[in-house]
Protein backbone atom coordinates (compact mmCIF):
# COMPACT_ATOMS: atom_id res chain seq x y z
CA UNK A 1 0.00 0.00 0.00
CA UNK A 2 1.39 3.39 -0.90
CA UNK A 3 0.74 6.29 0.96
CA UNK A 4 1.80 9.86 0.94
CA UNK A 5 2.26 12.89 3.65
CA UNK A 6 -0.40 14.81 1.93
CA UNK A 7 -3.29 15.65 4.80
CA UNK A 8 -6.90 15.08 3.88
CA UNK A 9 -7.91 18.26 3.15
CA UNK A 10 -5.22 19.33 0.67
CA UNK A 11 -5.90 15.83 -1.53
CA UNK A 12 -9.44 17.23 -2.12
CA UNK A 13 -8.31 20.47 -2.91
CA UNK A 14 -6.19 18.59 -5.59
CA UNK A 15 -8.57 16.54 -7.21
CA UNK A 16 -11.19 19.13 -6.94
CA UNK A 17 -9.03 21.29 -9.23
CA UNK A 18 -7.77 19.01 -11.56
CA UNK A 19 -11.78 18.20 -12.30
CA UNK A 20 -12.28 21.90 -12.75
CA UNK A 21 -9.14 21.86 -15.27
CA UNK A 22 -10.70 18.73 -16.85
CA UNK A 23 -13.90 20.31 -17.54
CA UNK A 24 -12.60 23.71 -18.45
CA UNK A 25 -10.39 21.87 -21.21
CA UNK A 26 -13.61 19.56 -22.39
CA UNK A 27 -15.91 22.95 -22.85
CA UNK A 28 -13.56 24.70 -24.36
CA UNK A 29 -12.37 21.79 -26.94
CA UNK A 30 -16.03 21.47 -27.78
CA UNK A 31 -15.90 25.24 -28.46
CA UNK A 32 -12.74 25.41 -30.78
CA UNK A 33 -14.48 22.32 -32.33
CA UNK A 34 -17.63 23.85 -33.08
CA UNK A 35 -16.35 27.18 -34.43
CA UNK A 36 -13.83 25.37 -36.85
CA UNK A 37 -17.00 23.78 -38.14
CA UNK A 38 -18.99 26.73 -38.51
CA UNK A 39 -15.40 28.25 -40.17
CA UNK A 40 -15.20 25.11 -42.63
CA UNK A 41 -19.22 25.08 -43.46
CA UNK A 42 -19.10 28.59 -44.58
CA UNK A 43 -16.20 28.39 -47.20
CA UNK A 44 -18.20 25.50 -48.34
CA UNK A 45 -21.14 27.57 -49.02
CA UNK A 46 -22.01 28.97 -52.36
CA UNK A 47 -21.90 32.39 -51.07
CA UNK A 48 -25.77 32.89 -50.99
CA UNK A 49 -25.98 30.77 -47.60
CA UNK A 50 -28.06 28.19 -49.26
CA UNK A 51 -25.38 25.91 -49.37
CA UNK A 52 -26.99 24.26 -52.39
CA UNK A 53 -25.07 22.19 -54.79
CA UNK A 54 -25.29 23.31 -58.28
CA UNK A 55 -26.30 20.64 -60.60
CA UNK A 56 -25.55 20.24 -64.50
CA UNK A 57 -28.48 20.99 -66.59
CA UNK A 58 -29.84 18.38 -68.86
CA UNK A 59 -28.26 19.80 -71.91
CA UNK A 60 -25.08 20.08 -69.90
CA UNK A 61 -25.29 16.45 -69.41
CA UNK A 62 -25.82 15.05 -72.29
CA UNK A 63 -22.42 13.26 -73.37
CA UNK A 64 -20.50 14.32 -76.18
CA UNK A 65 -22.33 17.03 -76.68
CA UNK A 66 -20.92 20.59 -78.21
CA UNK A 67 -19.14 21.66 -74.56
CA UNK A 68 -17.49 25.28 -74.34
CA UNK A 69 -14.46 26.67 -74.18
CA UNK A 70 -15.67 28.17 -70.49
CA UNK A 71 -15.58 31.89 -72.05
CA UNK A 72 -18.81 32.97 -73.12
CA UNK A 73 -17.38 36.97 -74.14
CA UNK A 74 -17.70 37.47 -77.83
CA UNK A 75 -15.41 35.40 -79.81
CA UNK A 76 -15.49 37.75 -82.65
CA UNK A 77 -13.51 40.72 -83.53
CA UNK A 78 -12.74 43.42 -85.94
CA UNK A 79 -10.01 41.82 -88.54
CA UNK A 80 -6.79 44.45 -89.23
CA UNK A 81 -6.88 45.25 -92.73
CA UNK A 82 -4.32 43.61 -95.00
CA UNK A 83 -4.42 40.41 -93.04
CA UNK A 84 -5.01 37.31 -94.96
CA UNK A 85 -8.45 35.43 -94.32
CA UNK A 86 -7.58 31.51 -92.90
CA UNK A 87 -10.90 30.29 -93.53
CA UNK A 88 -14.65 30.85 -93.92
CA UNK A 89 -18.25 30.91 -92.62
CA UNK A 90 -19.96 30.90 -95.85
CA UNK A 91 -23.75 29.81 -96.00
CA UNK A 92 -25.11 26.29 -96.21
CA UNK B 1 2.80 29.09 -88.32
CA UNK B 2 -0.08 27.44 -89.61
CA UNK B 3 -1.10 24.38 -91.63
CA UNK B 4 -4.24 23.81 -93.47
CA UNK B 5 -5.96 20.82 -95.55
CA UNK B 6 -9.52 21.36 -97.57
CA UNK B 7 -11.83 18.56 -99.00
CA UNK B 8 -15.37 17.97 -99.84
CA UNK B 9 -17.60 15.61 -98.01
CA UNK B 10 -21.80 16.04 -97.00
CA UNK B 11 -21.90 18.51 -100.36
CA UNK B 12 -20.04 20.94 -98.62
CA UNK B 13 -16.64 21.93 -98.10
CA UNK B 14 -14.53 21.08 -95.18
CA UNK B 15 -11.36 22.46 -94.09
CA UNK B 16 -9.18 21.62 -91.01
CA UNK B 17 -6.64 24.50 -89.82
CA UNK B 18 -4.39 23.85 -86.79
CA UNK B 19 -1.07 25.75 -85.93
CA UNK B 20 1.10 22.62 -85.63
CA UNK B 21 1.77 21.48 -88.60
CA UNK B 22 3.31 18.26 -87.55
CA UNK B 23 -0.31 16.74 -86.37
CA UNK B 24 -2.41 18.12 -89.54
CA UNK B 25 -2.26 14.68 -90.89
CA UNK B 26 -3.49 13.01 -87.63
CA UNK B 27 -5.81 15.91 -86.93
CA UNK B 28 -7.49 15.32 -90.27
CA UNK B 29 -8.00 11.68 -89.60
CA UNK B 30 -9.73 12.36 -86.72
CA UNK B 31 -12.31 14.61 -88.30
CA UNK B 32 -12.75 12.16 -91.06
CA UNK B 33 -13.15 9.57 -88.99
CA UNK B 34 -16.09 11.17 -87.05
CA UNK B 35 -17.55 12.62 -90.26
CA UNK B 36 -17.75 8.34 -91.21
CA UNK B 37 -19.44 7.75 -87.89
CA UNK B 38 -21.75 10.88 -87.86
CA UNK B 39 -22.77 9.76 -91.52
CA UNK B 40 -23.38 6.30 -90.78
CA UNK B 41 -25.22 7.07 -87.31
CA UNK B 42 -27.42 10.35 -89.07
CA UNK B 43 -27.37 10.46 -92.75
CA UNK B 44 -30.98 11.11 -94.12
CA UNK B 45 -29.97 9.66 -97.59
CA UNK B 46 -28.19 6.40 -96.75
CA UNK B 47 -30.72 3.76 -96.44
CA UNK B 48 -28.06 1.43 -93.92
CA UNK B 49 -28.09 4.80 -91.48
CA UNK B 50 -29.30 4.24 -88.15
CA UNK B 51 -31.72 7.38 -88.95
CA UNK B 52 -33.24 5.98 -91.90
CA UNK B 53 -34.12 2.40 -89.65
CA UNK B 54 -35.86 4.75 -87.13
CA UNK B 55 -37.59 6.54 -89.66
CA UNK B 56 -38.85 3.76 -91.81
CA UNK B 57 -39.49 2.06 -88.50
CA UNK B 58 -41.89 5.62 -86.75
CA UNK B 59 -43.74 4.72 -84.28
CA UNK B 60 -41.42 2.19 -82.75
CA UNK B 61 -39.11 2.55 -80.23
CA UNK B 62 -35.50 1.36 -81.97
CA UNK B 63 -32.41 0.93 -80.50
CA UNK B 64 -29.41 2.91 -81.15
CA UNK B 65 -26.17 4.31 -80.86
CA UNK B 66 -24.69 6.54 -78.03
CA UNK B 67 -23.69 8.73 -81.01
CA UNK B 68 -27.16 8.49 -82.68
CA UNK B 69 -28.48 9.50 -79.01
CA UNK B 70 -25.89 12.26 -78.81
CA UNK B 71 -26.84 13.81 -82.09
CA UNK B 72 -30.74 13.72 -81.34
CA UNK B 73 -30.03 14.83 -77.82
CA UNK B 74 -28.19 18.14 -79.18
CA UNK B 75 -31.04 18.30 -81.46
CA UNK B 76 -33.66 18.82 -79.40
CA UNK B 77 -31.91 21.09 -77.13
CA UNK B 78 -31.63 22.96 -80.32
CA UNK B 79 -35.36 23.04 -80.68
CA UNK B 80 -36.20 23.71 -77.10
CA UNK B 81 -33.35 26.65 -77.10
CA UNK B 82 -35.29 28.40 -80.63
CA UNK B 83 -38.69 28.04 -79.10
CA UNK B 84 -39.64 24.94 -81.68
CA UNK B 85 -37.90 27.06 -84.82
CA UNK B 86 -35.22 24.23 -85.48
CA UNK B 87 -37.34 20.93 -85.30
CA UNK B 88 -35.68 17.97 -85.84
CA UNK B 89 -39.05 16.49 -86.97
CA UNK B 90 -39.64 18.85 -90.23
CA UNK B 91 -37.93 15.69 -92.54
CA UNK B 92 -41.77 15.23 -94.19
CA UNK B 93 -41.86 18.88 -94.62
CA UNK B 94 -37.75 18.81 -96.22
CA UNK B 95 -39.06 16.01 -98.57
CA UNK B 96 -41.92 17.43 -99.66
CA UNK B 97 -40.42 20.75 -100.73
CA UNK B 98 -38.09 18.30 -102.78
CA UNK B 99 -34.86 18.14 -100.50
CA UNK B 100 -35.51 13.58 -101.01
CA UNK B 101 -31.98 12.93 -102.07
CA UNK B 102 -28.51 14.07 -102.34
CA UNK B 103 -28.34 17.75 -103.33
CA UNK B 104 -26.45 17.55 -106.65
CA UNK B 105 -29.20 14.54 -107.27
CA UNK B 106 -31.81 17.02 -106.59
CA UNK B 107 -30.40 19.81 -108.52
CA UNK B 108 -29.44 17.47 -111.77
CA UNK B 109 -33.26 16.06 -112.65
CA UNK B 110 -36.19 18.08 -114.00
CA UNK B 111 -37.48 20.71 -112.05
CA UNK B 112 -40.97 19.57 -109.90
CA UNK B 113 -43.40 20.50 -108.11
CA UNK B 114 -42.75 20.82 -104.62
CA UNK B 115 -45.80 18.64 -102.65
CA UNK B 116 -48.36 20.26 -99.88
CA UNK B 117 -46.74 21.04 -97.06
CA UNK B 118 -47.15 18.48 -94.21
CA UNK B 119 -47.91 18.72 -90.26
CA UNK B 120 -44.82 18.64 -88.74
CA UNK B 121 -45.19 16.01 -85.54
CA UNK B 122 -42.85 18.65 -83.51
CA UNK B 123 -39.52 17.98 -81.35
CA UNK B 124 -41.83 17.20 -78.43
CA UNK B 125 -43.25 13.95 -79.53
CA UNK B 126 -39.80 12.60 -80.14
CA UNK B 127 -38.91 9.16 -77.68
CA UNK B 128 -35.27 9.40 -76.85
CA UNK B 129 -34.51 7.07 -74.00
CA UNK B 130 -30.86 8.53 -73.29
CA UNK B 131 -30.09 5.45 -70.63
CA UNK B 132 -30.95 2.62 -72.60
CA UNK B 133 -30.40 4.29 -76.05
CA UNK B 134 -33.59 3.51 -77.62
CA UNK B 135 -35.03 6.36 -79.95
CA UNK B 136 -38.47 6.50 -81.24
CA UNK B 137 -40.13 8.93 -83.40
CA UNK B 138 -44.52 9.33 -83.85
CA UNK B 139 -45.88 7.19 -87.31
CA UNK B 140 -45.57 9.50 -90.41
CA UNK B 141 -42.93 11.25 -88.70
CA UNK B 142 -39.33 11.80 -89.62
CA UNK B 143 -36.37 13.14 -88.26
CA UNK B 144 -33.80 15.53 -90.03
CA UNK B 145 -30.53 15.78 -88.29
CA UNK B 146 -29.27 18.38 -90.87
CA UNK B 147 -29.55 21.47 -89.12
CA UNK B 148 -27.35 20.78 -85.87
CA UNK B 149 -25.10 17.80 -86.88
CA UNK B 150 -22.58 19.37 -89.14
CA UNK B 151 -22.10 22.18 -86.19
CA UNK B 152 -21.92 19.64 -83.47
CA UNK B 153 -18.92 17.50 -85.49
CA UNK B 154 -17.33 20.79 -85.84
CA UNK B 155 -17.27 20.99 -82.20
CA UNK B 156 -16.68 17.70 -81.25
CA UNK B 157 -13.81 17.12 -83.63
CA UNK B 158 -12.32 20.82 -82.67
CA UNK B 159 -12.47 20.05 -78.85
CA UNK B 160 -11.13 16.39 -79.02
CA UNK B 161 -8.51 17.58 -81.79
CA UNK B 162 -7.42 20.42 -79.44
CA UNK B 163 -7.30 18.42 -76.87
CA UNK B 164 -5.70 15.61 -78.23
CA UNK B 165 -2.69 16.96 -79.85
CA UNK B 166 -2.41 20.31 -77.69
CA UNK B 167 -2.77 22.86 -80.74
CA UNK B 168 -5.19 25.80 -81.49
CA UNK B 169 -7.83 24.10 -84.11
CA UNK B 170 -10.02 25.44 -86.76
CA UNK B 171 -12.93 23.04 -87.55
CA UNK B 172 -14.95 24.38 -90.72
CA UNK B 173 -17.57 22.40 -92.30
CA UNK B 174 -19.81 24.09 -94.99
CA UNK B 175 -20.83 27.37 -92.98
CA UNK B 176 -20.14 26.04 -89.79
CA UNK B 177 -16.71 27.24 -87.71
CA UNK B 178 -15.75 25.83 -84.82
CA UNK B 179 -12.09 27.28 -83.08
CA UNK B 180 -10.57 25.41 -79.77
CA UNK B 181 -7.37 25.68 -78.35
CA UNK B 182 -5.52 29.15 -77.74
CA UNK B 183 -4.45 30.24 -81.23
CA UNK B 184 -1.34 33.09 -81.00
CA UNK B 185 -3.65 35.46 -82.66
CA UNK B 186 -7.24 34.89 -83.47
CA UNK B 187 -8.23 33.27 -86.90
CA UNK B 188 -9.20 35.89 -89.45
CA UNK B 189 -12.50 34.42 -91.07
CA UNK B 190 -14.61 35.87 -93.82
CA UNK B 191 -18.07 35.43 -93.95
CA UNK B 192 -20.04 35.31 -96.93
CA UNK B 193 -23.32 34.27 -98.28
CA UNK B 194 -21.88 31.70 -100.56
CA UNK B 195 -18.10 30.71 -100.71
CA UNK B 196 -16.31 33.02 -103.33
CA UNK B 197 -18.75 35.83 -102.88
CA UNK B 198 -17.38 39.19 -101.45
CA UNK B 199 -17.79 39.21 -97.56
CA UNK B 200 -16.50 40.39 -94.35
CA UNK B 201 -13.50 40.06 -92.61
CA UNK B 202 -13.77 39.02 -88.96
CA UNK B 203 -11.77 37.67 -86.29
CA UNK B 204 -12.56 34.09 -84.24
CA UNK B 205 -10.35 33.77 -81.10
CA UNK B 206 -12.73 31.15 -79.68
CA UNK B 207 -16.09 30.00 -79.65
CA UNK B 208 -18.90 28.53 -82.50
CA UNK B 209 -19.53 31.09 -86.09
CA UNK B 210 -22.24 29.66 -88.37
CA UNK B 211 -23.70 31.29 -91.30
CA UNK B 212 -27.21 29.87 -92.50
CA UNK B 213 -28.95 30.97 -96.00
CA UNK B 214 -31.74 30.28 -98.38
CA UNK B 215 -29.27 31.14 -101.04
CA UNK B 216 -27.33 28.12 -101.21
CA UNK B 217 -28.72 24.75 -101.05
CA UNK B 218 -30.91 25.06 -103.29
CA UNK B 219 -32.64 23.87 -106.54
CA UNK B 220 -34.73 24.71 -109.68
CA UNK B 221 -38.93 23.99 -109.30
CA UNK B 222 -41.48 24.90 -112.19
CA UNK B 223 -42.04 28.33 -109.85
CA UNK B 224 -38.70 29.44 -108.91
CA UNK B 225 -35.95 28.13 -107.16
CA UNK B 226 -36.83 25.73 -104.09
CA UNK B 227 -34.66 25.25 -100.58
CA UNK B 228 -34.59 23.66 -97.66
CA UNK B 229 -35.02 25.64 -94.58
CA UNK B 230 -38.16 24.89 -93.08
CA UNK B 231 -40.32 27.56 -91.12
CA UNK B 232 -42.22 24.69 -88.89
CA UNK B 233 -45.00 26.92 -88.08
CA UNK B 234 -46.20 26.30 -91.59
CA UNK B 235 -44.59 23.28 -92.67
CA UNK B 236 -42.89 25.19 -96.00
CA UNK B 237 -39.76 26.18 -97.22
CA UNK B 238 -38.86 29.73 -95.12
CA UNK B 239 -40.08 32.57 -96.66
CA UNK B 240 -38.92 35.46 -93.50
CA UNK B 241 -37.10 38.38 -94.58
CA UNK B 242 -33.88 37.07 -93.61
CA UNK B 243 -32.04 34.99 -96.49
CA UNK B 244 -28.59 34.84 -94.45
CA UNK B 245 -27.72 34.73 -91.13
CA UNK B 246 -24.16 34.64 -89.70
CA UNK B 247 -23.82 34.28 -85.54
CA UNK B 248 -21.08 33.95 -83.36
CA UNK B 249 -21.82 31.89 -79.58
CA UNK B 250 -19.49 30.12 -77.73
CA UNK B 251 -20.28 26.78 -79.43
CA UNK B 252 -21.25 25.83 -82.81
CA UNK B 253 -24.38 24.09 -82.22
CA UNK B 254 -25.31 27.05 -80.55
CA UNK B 255 -24.25 29.65 -83.55
CA UNK B 256 -25.77 27.29 -85.47
CA UNK B 257 -29.33 27.35 -83.76
CA UNK B 258 -29.85 30.60 -83.60
CA UNK B 259 -28.74 31.42 -87.49
CA UNK B 260 -31.20 28.44 -88.61
CA UNK B 261 -33.88 29.61 -86.37
CA UNK B 262 -33.90 33.20 -88.46
CA UNK B 263 -33.95 32.33 -91.24
CA UNK B 264 -36.82 29.63 -90.46
CA UNK B 265 -38.94 32.18 -88.55
CA UNK B 266 -37.50 35.64 -89.19
CA UNK B 267 -38.24 38.42 -87.01
CA UNK B 268 -39.85 36.19 -84.18
CA UNK B 269 -36.27 34.26 -83.75
CA UNK B 270 -34.65 37.88 -83.08
CA UNK B 271 -36.06 38.46 -79.85
CA UNK B 272 -34.59 35.33 -78.60
CA UNK B 273 -31.07 36.27 -80.59
CA UNK B 274 -31.02 39.66 -78.54
CA UNK B 275 -31.70 38.02 -75.37
CA UNK B 276 -28.54 35.45 -76.09
CA UNK B 277 -26.91 38.37 -76.93
CA UNK B 278 -24.70 36.66 -79.45
CA UNK B 279 -23.45 38.80 -82.13
CA UNK B 280 -24.95 38.44 -85.51
CA UNK B 281 -25.51 39.91 -88.80
CA UNK B 282 -28.19 39.52 -90.62
CA UNK B 283 -28.71 40.10 -94.66
CA UNK B 284 -32.42 40.77 -95.90
CA UNK B 285 -33.93 39.43 -99.21
CA UNK B 286 -33.08 42.75 -100.92
CA UNK B 287 -29.30 42.80 -99.69
CA UNK B 288 -29.62 44.76 -96.57
CA UNK B 289 -27.18 44.23 -93.89
CA UNK B 290 -28.22 44.75 -90.03
CA UNK B 291 -25.30 43.87 -87.47
CA UNK B 292 -27.03 43.13 -83.60
CA UNK B 293 -25.60 42.30 -80.59
CA UNK B 294 -22.15 43.79 -80.89
CA UNK B 295 -20.74 42.15 -84.14
CA UNK B 296 -17.54 44.13 -85.30
CA UNK B 297 -18.90 47.19 -86.64
CA UNK B 298 -15.68 47.42 -88.36
CA UNK B 299 -15.63 44.24 -90.14
CA UNK B 300 -14.58 44.90 -94.05
CA UNK B 301 -15.15 43.58 -97.25
CA UNK B 302 -12.87 40.98 -98.25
Amino acid sequence: MVTTDESQPNRRRWLHRASAAAIATAVLGVGATGISVAVVSSKHSNGTGAGTTATPSSSDSSSGSSSDDGSSSSGVGSADSGSTSQGGSNGS
Amino acid sequence: MTASRTWNAWSCTVRLTVDDPAVLGAACGELKALMDRVDKAASRFRPDSELSIVNTRAGALVPVSRLLVDLVDVSLVAAQMSGGAVDPTVGPAVIAAGYDADIEAVRRRFPQAPEDPTQIAGWQEVRLNRKLALLGVPKDCALDLGATAKAWTADRAANVISKRYGCAVLVEIGGDLRAAGTPKKPWVITVAERAGDQGVLVTLAHGGLTTSTRTVRRWQTPTGYGHHVIDPRTGRPAEGPYRTASVWAPTAVRANTFSTALIATGEAAVGRLKLSGHPARLIADDGEATELCGWPTASRAA
